[in-house]
């Protein structure tokens, strides 16, 4: 018997379908030969046979019962094709069997190997398994499995526990359900692994999916699992140069399937939880080609030897120096001589990008890390007066500076003279050059940082340098740093005040958080709060700046105004008064009330000082004080009619 | 206009570790003994066989279980894979697209069949917004004759005829992907909507059968000379899958060898069900 006659049973079947049960038991004493080519055939025939079309479900019923010693022979088989049909071929049987037994109480060996049958099959899932196609048969068993053993009401022609009569002598529905709820556990587990195959996932995918379909009471489960899944968070188990294609599949089935289910609504209440789940899925991949790349690296054999973020100890860790003459890089050197680093000539870097790099490095740096090279580098130097070595420069083309020969300076010798000190002028001059320089570093910097937050000055200053940060630094300085009335703090507040002033609509934030620091320094902070408001340098700057600005103001700041006295941390009789000339003014008489109104309303304690100036408004008759007076104090309107 | 289809001589550039293995490659494992402990303390290994670098390895550091080399090892000709595997091509319409492939993959000795995902068949008429519109069970042969007699020269110069002279000698009529219920184990979607169509049907129809089946889509253009291109492309990736002793373990590897070669042609892939 060779497989080309064999291919002629198959051509007559192609043309007649009906003779599948016929051909079917004629070929099933193949299942035993010798000849893998031939069992290959055998499976991969029962396989067409059960799964035609053209046989009803009684024929198929019947035939699984003739064929199932074959399929448990099959099973056992070493060949991982024909694993893969014997274990498709069970996953079809299976139903067909268990209903059969479902009506036959008496079949007991018949239920004795269809569970033989299952156990066999299923034995073959396991993590070992390379072959994908064996894995995906065997996931679809599963989940066949899963829906024959559970308890939802079945429609004709669905097999499932409620098939079972109630009594049935072979059928246990509780320790099936109990196997069952197992197998789904497993099936799910899969989304949560850290390894990512597409073709075991799309396996999964899929027959989880059907689940939903066939069995919505499973659905909640199934698909909060299915969206706890992150493709950028995998070990891929391809090749390198397959991970990209293979995120491009993942991305395609969730999107499709997923949409699927969303869009027939099929679990009503993760139908948002899915949209939003392929919203952060089709976002996510734009940038993710950097994720991808890491992954690659870490993949890579090649790159664990040079991955020293993890570590805690430099490659070289010896404390002692070699004899001899030793140039002074190999004090500090922690890498192999022949390493690339360690032939680079730091002097080709600029000087600011040499800064930049130690400053990154140094932020980012493991501590342990660290810890540990400056201790290998203080013993090595301390090794050096004990053995009287001259530890040398290594040769450069050009002349190396004064330390031709570096023995470590004895503490005494070493002495810097103080420098020159400044006169009031000269401090001036250069606090406003400083302040002017971290304004002009400022301004390379990215803007998008807000001013508020708890730690925005630290933030600021210690992480990451942004266009305001030298705003917090210049007014946390100017506050609580120099003497309040010093030649410095007049310069800094000179240099703030002409700053905001000048653009004082769009740093109206700024303007409010030097103020707010000026007052809680003096009034918060300080011992001795001023009570003599004239005195204190928060409102001298308050009114100085309300002098400088109300006079620019045009009906259209009403916002910036409002903002602005809102904003401030305190306020007085005599900045409240200062709305005065607005409120006379004709044109923008409307900014004036509309600021004393909010005030009236929003800030309590300016409530009296704005009452009193509206009633000297209203006395000299202007227009719009008495509508706010004869809400907020009626009797001073009434008063002069009374 | 493939109706005059040359002779195709393929000379496709399968990367090594794609190439049927040779009697010197490690013995792979089938695990067919679930009794068996040999492949228990292998897994680390076994888990990364995939890898093409770490299979090479593997030549160099033999499986230390000795049960690992009396595996069978798996060996299947493409010649006997061709006969074995059941392919089908899929496009909107069943006309220009899917049959220039299953031409293709038919004159090179597979199982072929081919569909059309749309609910009618259409064809270019007239005007870009007049298009022929015909049912799915009507002959080839009669839209033929019907094209002919209406404008002959308009339809031979758009192609339309030639194309379908072409279609009626491959078969009679054209298919309705969703109205069929035949199983195949590899299927080519021409365009991405029909790879929607065909993995969103197979899902709608309940996996009842458990056959797994592999649905590529190799997205190509609507027209004949891409058609003929497409055509080429698919017969090629046909044969690597053919190739390959274990498909359904390596069709990511083939797939990512296949699309260095053809990057103008996108492709997606499904493991789905019948």
């Amino acid at each position: 018997m060779s497989v080309a006659q064999l291919n002629g049973a198959k051509a007559v079947v192609r043309e007649n379908p009906a003779l599948y049960p016929e051909i079917v038991k004629g070929i099933l004493n193949i299942a035993d030969r010798p000849e893998t080519d031939l069992r290959r055939w055998c499976a991969a025939f029962l396989v067409d046979a059960f799964a035609s079309p053209d046989l009803s479900e009684e024929v198929k019923q019947t035939l699984a019962t003739e064929s199932l010693a074959a399929l448990l022979t099959l099973i056992g088989d070493r060949d991982f094709v024909v694993l893969r049909h014997a274990i498709t071929c069970t996953g079809i049987v299976y139903p067909l069997l268990f209903s059969y037994v479902c009506t036959r109480p008496m079949e007991g060996k018949l239920w004795d190997d269809l569970r033989r049958l299952k156990g066999s099959a299923l034995a073959h899932w396991s993590a070992e398994q390379r072959h994908l196609g064996i894995s995906a048969a065997c996931i679809k068993l599963a989940q066949v499995i899963v829906q024959v053993q559970s308890k939802q009401p079945s429609h004709r022609g669905d097999v499932s526990l409620a098939n079972v009569p109630s009594g049935h002598p072979l059928i246990e529905p509780v320790e099936l359900l109990a196997e069952a709820s197992g197998l789904l556990d497993r099936l799910l587990s899969y989304f949560t692994e850290p390894d990512l195959d597409v073709v075991y996932f799309q396996a999964s995918f899929n027959a989880v999916l059907s689940l939903v379909q066939s069995r919505p009471s499973l659905g909640p489960k199934i698909v909060s699992a299915v969206l706890a899944f992150d493709p950028n968070r995998k070990r891929h188990s391809c090749s390198i140069e397959a991970v990209d294609i293979a995120l491009k599949y993942v991305d395609k089935s969730l999107q499709l399937e997923l949409g699927a289910l969303a869009h027939h609504n099929m679990v009503p209440q993760y139908t948002s939880g899915i949209q939003r789940f392929l919203a952060k899925i089709s976002e996510g991949r734009a940038n993710a080609s950097l994720r991808k790349r890491a992954a690659e690296v870490e993949d890579s054999p090649m790159a664990k030897r040079v991955r020293l973020a993890d570590a805690d100890m430099p490659l070289i860790t010896t404390t002692r120096l070699p004899g001899g003459e030793v140039p002074l890089s190999d004090l500090y050197s922690l890498v192999d001589a022949d390493n690339a680093l360690a032939k680079f000539n730091a002097r080709d870097l600029q000087l600011n990008v040499a800064i930049e790099i130690a400053m990154s490095s140094l932020s980012q740096a493991n501590q342990t890390l660290l810890d540990n090279c400056l201790s290998i580098v203080s013993k090595r130097y301390d090794s050096v007066p004990e053995s009287g070595r001259v530890v040398k420069r290594p040769s450069d083309d050009t002349p190396p500076p004064a330390q031709e020969a570096l023995a470590p300076a004895a503490p005494e010798e070493f002495d810097i003279s103080n420098p020159p000190k400044f006169n009031p002028e000269q401090i001036a001059t250069r606090t406003v050059e400083l302040v002017s320089r971290l304004e002009a570093a400022a301004k390379d910097a990215p803007a998008e940082e807000k001013l508020e937050g708890v730690d925005a000055l630290r933030r600021s200053v210690l992480e990451k340098w942004t266009a305001n940060a030298w705003i917090f630094v210049a007014s946390r300085a100017v506050s609580r740093g120099v003497p309040a009335d010093s030649v410095v703090a007049t310069a800094i507040r000179d240099h703030l005040y002409n700053y905001v002033i000048t653009d004082f609509r769009a740093r109206l934030e700024v303007m409010v958080w030097w103020l707010s620091e000026e007052w809680y320094a003096e009034y918060v902070l300080a011992e001795n709060a001023p009570e003599d408001s004239a005195k204190s340098i928060y409102y001298q700057q308050v009114g100085r700046i309300v002098d400088q600005v109300l006079p620019r103001l045009e009906m259209s700041d009403s916002r910036t105004l409002i903002r602005f006295f809102s904003e401030l941390p305190d306020l007085n009789r005599d900045i409240i008064f200062k709305l005065r000339g607005i409120c006379q003014d004709p044109e923008r008489s409307g900014l004036g009330f509309r600021t004393l109104k909010f005030l009236i309303l929003f800030k309590p304690p300016t409530k009296e000082a704005c009452l009193d100036l509206l009633t000297e408004l209203y006395k000299e008759g202007a227009d719009g004080a008495e509508a706010i007076l004869k809400k907020h104090r009626p009797e001073a309107v009434s008063e002069p009619q009374a | 206009m493939s109706q005059e289809v040359k002779p195709v001589i393929h000379t496709f550039a399968c990367p090594p570790h794609l190439r049927p293995k040779s009697s010197k490659k490690s013995p792979s494992p089938s695990s067919s003994n679930p009794g068996s402990p040999a492949l228990g303390p292998n897994k680390s290994r076994l888990k990364f066989l995939k890898s093409p670098i770490l299979r090479a390895r593997s030549l160099v550091t033999p499986p230390t279980s000795p049960e690992l080399f009396s595996l069978p090892k798996p060996k299947r000709m493409p010649e006997e894979n061709k006969k074995l595997m059941q392919f089908c091509t899929v496009c909107a319409s069943n006309q220009n697209r899917s049959m220039a492939a299953h031409l293709l993959l038919k004159e090179n000795g597979f199982n072929v069949a081919s569909f059309g995902t749309g609910s009618t068949v259409r064809l270019p008429g007239p005007a870009i917004d007049k298009p022929v519109v015909y049912q799915f069970n009507v002959p080839y042969n009669e839209m033929y004759r019907e094209l002919s007699t209406r404008d002959t020269r308009l339809y031979t110069a758009n192609g339309v005829l030639n194309m379908l002279d072409r279609n009626r000698r491959i078969k009679d009529h054209p298919e309705r992907w969703q109205d069929q219920n035949q199983v195949f184990d590899v299927v080519f979607t021409c365009q991405e909507r029909c790879f929607d169509s065909v993995c969103i049907d197979l899902l709608h129809r309940g996996a009842k059968l458990s056959r797994p089946v592999h649905v590529i889509n190799v997205e190509i253009e609507d027209n004949h000379v891409e058609a003929a291109a497409g055509a080429d492309a698919i017969l090629e990736l046909a044969n690597m899958i053919c190739q390959s002793p274990d498909p359904d373990t390596e069709i990511i590897e083939i797939l990512s060898a296949w699309q260095k070669t053809h990057q103008k042609l996108p492709s997606l892939y499904q493991m789905c069900y019948f």
